[in-house]
């Protein structure tokens, strides 16, 4: 059994390991075709989204400012999915991040200058812990799939904040509007105006995004993580606890979801209302995807996505492009990296059934 | 055409992706003849039944069935033919009767209507003819693994077969279970059915078979008649491609101070274990305890237990004088043991790991694999690249992936991480299942050599032969208790064969007067 070959399959499954950059690149054509429905030349569209994603500085601000809870929250992703964690309920636990974030603001202004923003932060994090913690204790006692349980949260995390704001978060000054006291100044993140308010969020992204990398690759605890993902009866023969490891890495990606709940708010906003990170932790998930569950992969994968969003947010006022379309767009280019994916499981059938010839032997 | 073959495959070729499983392979077999199917691993032999039995579809090549020939693609037209296959995991719904597992997927009678009484009287009929001893009533689960065995022997006479394919049927049975077995084989033979027997136990091919087709590499190497003049070294050589050693040999044992003290055991069982109930046991450095046993009567459970990744429900375990029950798997990890478990796809390795970091799985924080903060992933590197030169694992390189790796290659590299340094104890459990005759020799060695620099060996198997050839002391397992242990010089097989079929220590000696 020593000749080898390279068959059709072999080259497509190499192929096939791209697909996420050709997910990406197929999903905009077969956008650009949708387009030619409302009679938009698709050439004029690529060089206007562009241009209203990287045409100006403004533009490139606006870009980094989107990419950066993309970041975080994919590189959080990332850690979860490798331990085997299916964390589904980012969108939750970022809007419970921006409201733990806002409560630290609105509950304790009188926080002095340097802690403020760091508490405030904390105060993300924890709340995004706690929400995805809700999901660990339902696996933990009953069992329950972390996937149904964090889907069914995200919308009970929305919908809370919403309540706090038109109920006991509601600004005496609200008008129809419902939104929470301002924020003091000291809560903020540096913006530079020049550069479309691009915020220092971005920094604290590269950073966690570097960390994740770190830790994933590079650190011992990052191996038994991975192991535990892969093989957890392997993860408990070398020593290692699966259920530590899923427990930890579900309430991180929490955490750190939270934070970009947190970061989101107090970069662009000065007060807590209702849908201000609408759709983000999903769209998160999809740059997760998009990056291979790998944080080196996050960064390219965060900025094409918000690239995507303010380009056609802007072709939104120049070209006159219905919003729907950045959904249309987002949903190509999932369908196109999931048939990817699942094309690859499908190609690694065939492979199977001489391993299954050995299984019979033994 | 010859119309004494019963089946006769010719030419046959399949070529998956990669790999020629089976290149021009051709084979005989004719009417009441038991035709061994010998050949390592990968060698095809499966590849080739399972193209006869219609699961796979040959690439090119022909089959004749009683000289006519014959397109087989799919197990039903193979099963209507009368080629009945017998797996090694038997394909029995437990939680139903024999004779609703006879009678599965037949279609007799007319619409709901299941003629229970007339298959009982054919089941019967075949039962008492080949001396199947079938109990047509009893739930599978109730029933010893040799009654299941039968079960699926009936099920394919129902269906009448006249040629049967046995996967590796001796492999879960006691000696005496393959006794049994021989004598309905017999009898198959004497009625004119065809047995296709694959096996890699020698001395059963020897014995039970008529002629023996080798298959190597995926070609057919030889067929010849089963002759006196024939023995287990000749056909390893064939199988193997040159001369061959069988023999293991074995130093005198020099016995040091208790390594592990397992004192009155016990373990609770697991859905598919039976636990572990007061099992005492002392090993000395310098020795290797083979503990022998039908599978599933404790293998598992007790390697496991000692390992930490079972609870301790009462007992104590003693590591080198010190207490070390229930300390966690962690801790264990922490000791100087080498420890090989049963499930090595699952539990010794990752297989979408590279061989380094599967190299490091285990002390990955530790040198040489890294340090409290890192992974050195370059003296990661050196380190599995130095040790699979000692072991002798075949791999493109280091980053290779763990799933590319034959089943040896993969045990060879685990070898080489739990016992590639020198170790205190070591627990290995099926260390050479899945193995060909080189790797399990090297796995034989490995063991001798740990043993003679002052290891202490508890070497878990269900092969006796291994457990006779390697062990200085031989303990029983049976349903999670030490049925008796004695010294390897002088042990025989068939006292231990009964130890392993339950029966106390002293009736076990009676009968073998």
């Amino acid at each position: 059994m020593q000749k080898y070959k390279f068959s059709r399959q072999a080259i497509i499954l190499k192929i096939l390991k791209f697909s996420p950059v050709i997910g990406a690149f197929l999903g905009l054509v077969v956008a650009a075709l949708f387009l030619m429905l409302w009679k938009i030349n698709p050439i004029e569209f690529f060089t206007e989204l562009i241009k209203g994603a990287i045409g100006s500085k403004t533009a490139i601000g606006s870009t980094l400012n989107r990419a950066t809870p993309y970041m975080i929250v994919g590189a959080a992703t990332a850690i979860a999915y490798k331990a085997g964690a299916q964390n589904m309920g980012q969108e939750g636990q970022v809007f419970m991040g921006g409201l733990g974030a806002g409560m630290v603001a609105v509950l304790l202004p009188h926080i002095p200058s340097p802690f403020a923003l760091a508490f405030a932060l904390i105060g993300s994090m924890v709340f995004g812990a706690l929400f995805a913690g809700i999901a660990v204790l339902f696996r933990l006692v009953k069992g329950v799939n972390e996937i149904l349980s964090t889907l069914i949260l995200n919308y009970i995390g929305t919908l809370i904040v919403s309540a706090l704001i038109i109920g006991p978060l509601k600004s005496s000054t609200s008008s129809s509007y419902p939104h929470t006291d301002s924020f003091g100044k000291q809560f903020l993140l540096i913006q530079w105006k020049s550069f479309g308010y691009l915020h220092a969020g971005i920094f604290i992204a590269l950073l966690v995004v570097a960390g994740a990398s770190y830790f994933l690759w590079i650190h011992p605890a990052g191996l038994r993580l991975r192991m535990a993902g892969s093989s957890p009866l392997a993860c408990r023969t070398a020593g290692g606890n699966p259920k530590k490891i899923f427990v930890r890495a579900m309430l991180a990606c929490g955490a750190l979801s939270g934070l970009a709940g947190g970061i989101e708010l107090l970069g662009k906003y000065n007060n807590l209302r209702s849908g201000y990170a609408t759709s983000l932790g999903w769209d998160a998930l999809i740059v997760a995807l998009l990056a291979g569950l790998n944080p080196n992969g996050v960064i390219p994968a965060a900025v094409f996505f918000g690239a995507l969003y303010t380009g056609i947010n802007s072709m939104q006022r120049t070209l006159g492009v219905p919003s729907a379309l950045l959904s249309l767009i987002k949903g190509c280019i999932m369908v196109f990296i999931i048939s990817g994916t699942a094309l690859q499981q499908y190609m690694k059938v065939k492979p199977k059934m001489v391993k299954k010839e050995v299984a019979i032997n033994e | 055409m010859d119309n004494s073959y019963m089946v006769e495959m010719k030419n046959i070729t399949k070529i998956f992706s990669k790999v020629i499983a089976n290149d021009n392979v051709s084979l005989a077999v004719g009417k009441g003849e038991i035709h061994a199917l010998l050949g390592e691993n990968g060698a095809g032999k499966s590849t080739l039944m399972n193209m006869l039995y219609g699961l796979y579809s040959k690439d090119s090549g022909s089959i004749y069935w009683n000289g006519q020939e014959v397109k087989i693609n799919t197990s039903a037209e193979a099963i209507s033919l009368g080629i009945g296959m017998i797996h090694q995991h038997f394909q029995l719904v437990e939680k139903f009767t024999v004779l609703e597992n006879v009678i599965l997927g037949m279609r007799e009678g007319k619409w709901i209507e299941i003629p229970k009484a007339k298959a009982t009287k054919k089941i019967m009929n075949l039962s008492d003819m080949y001396g199947l001893n079938i109990k047509p009533n009893e739930l599978v689960e109730n029933l010893t693994v040799g009654e299941q065995q039968r079960v699926e022997i009936v099920k394919a006479l129902y269906r009448n077969s006249n040629l049967l394919i046995m996967d590796e049927p001796t492999a879960v049975l006691t000696p005496q279970e393959v006794r049994k077995l021989f004598d309905v084989l017999n009898k198959l033979r004497a009625e004119g059915k065809s047995i296709i027997f694959i096996s890699h136990k020698l001395p059963e091919v020897l014995e039970i078979c008529d002629k023996i087709s080798i298959m190597r590499d995926g070609k057919m190497i030889t067929t010849i008649d089963n002759e006196k003049s024939l023995d287990a070294r000749q056909l390893a050589s064939y199988m193997v491609g040159r001369e061959i050693n069988l023999d293991v040999v074995k130093s005198e044992c020099k016995l040091g101070e208790v390594v592990l003290k397992l004192s009155n055991v016990c373990a609770a069982s697991e859905k598919n274990s039976c636990g572990i109930n007061d099992f005492s046991l002392e090993l000395h450095r310098g020795e290797i305890v083979g503990l022998a046993g039908v599978d599933g009567n404790g293998q598992t459970d007790l390697s496991e237990l000692i390992m930490g990744l079972r609870k301790l429900t009462s007992g104590k375990i003693e590591f080198l004088g010190e207490e070390v029950s229930n300390i966690g798997t962690k801790a264990m990890r922490e000791l100087s043991i080498g420890y090989i478990p049963a499930d090595r796809l699952h539990a010794a390795m990752v297989l979408d790991f590279s061989l380094k970091m599967n190299m490091a799985l285990n002390k990955p924080d530790k040198a040489p694999f890294g340090s409290k903060w890192r992974i050195n992933k370059k003296a990661t590197g050196i380190y599995t690249k130095e040790k699979m030169e000692q072991f002798n694992v075949v791999a493109s390189s280091e980053d290779e992936f763990g799933k590319n790796l034959s089943g040896g290659n993969q045990q060879k590299l685990v070898l080489a991480r739990e016992v590639g340094e020198k170790v205190d104890l070591i627990i290995a459990v099926y260390p050479t299942r899945g193995l060909d005759i080189d790797a399990t020799h090297f796995v034989f060695d490995t063991m001798l050599r740990a043993r003679d620099n002052g290891s202490a060996v508890l070497y878990i198997s269900t092969e006796l032969e291994e457990i006779l050839q390697i062990s200085d002391r031989i303990g029983v397992l049976y349903e999670g208790q030490l049925n008796g242990i004695m010294p390897g010089d002088g042990a025989e097989a068939t006292t231990i064969g009964l130890l392993m079929a339950g029966q106390k220590e002293e009736e076990g000696m009676h009968a073998k007067i």
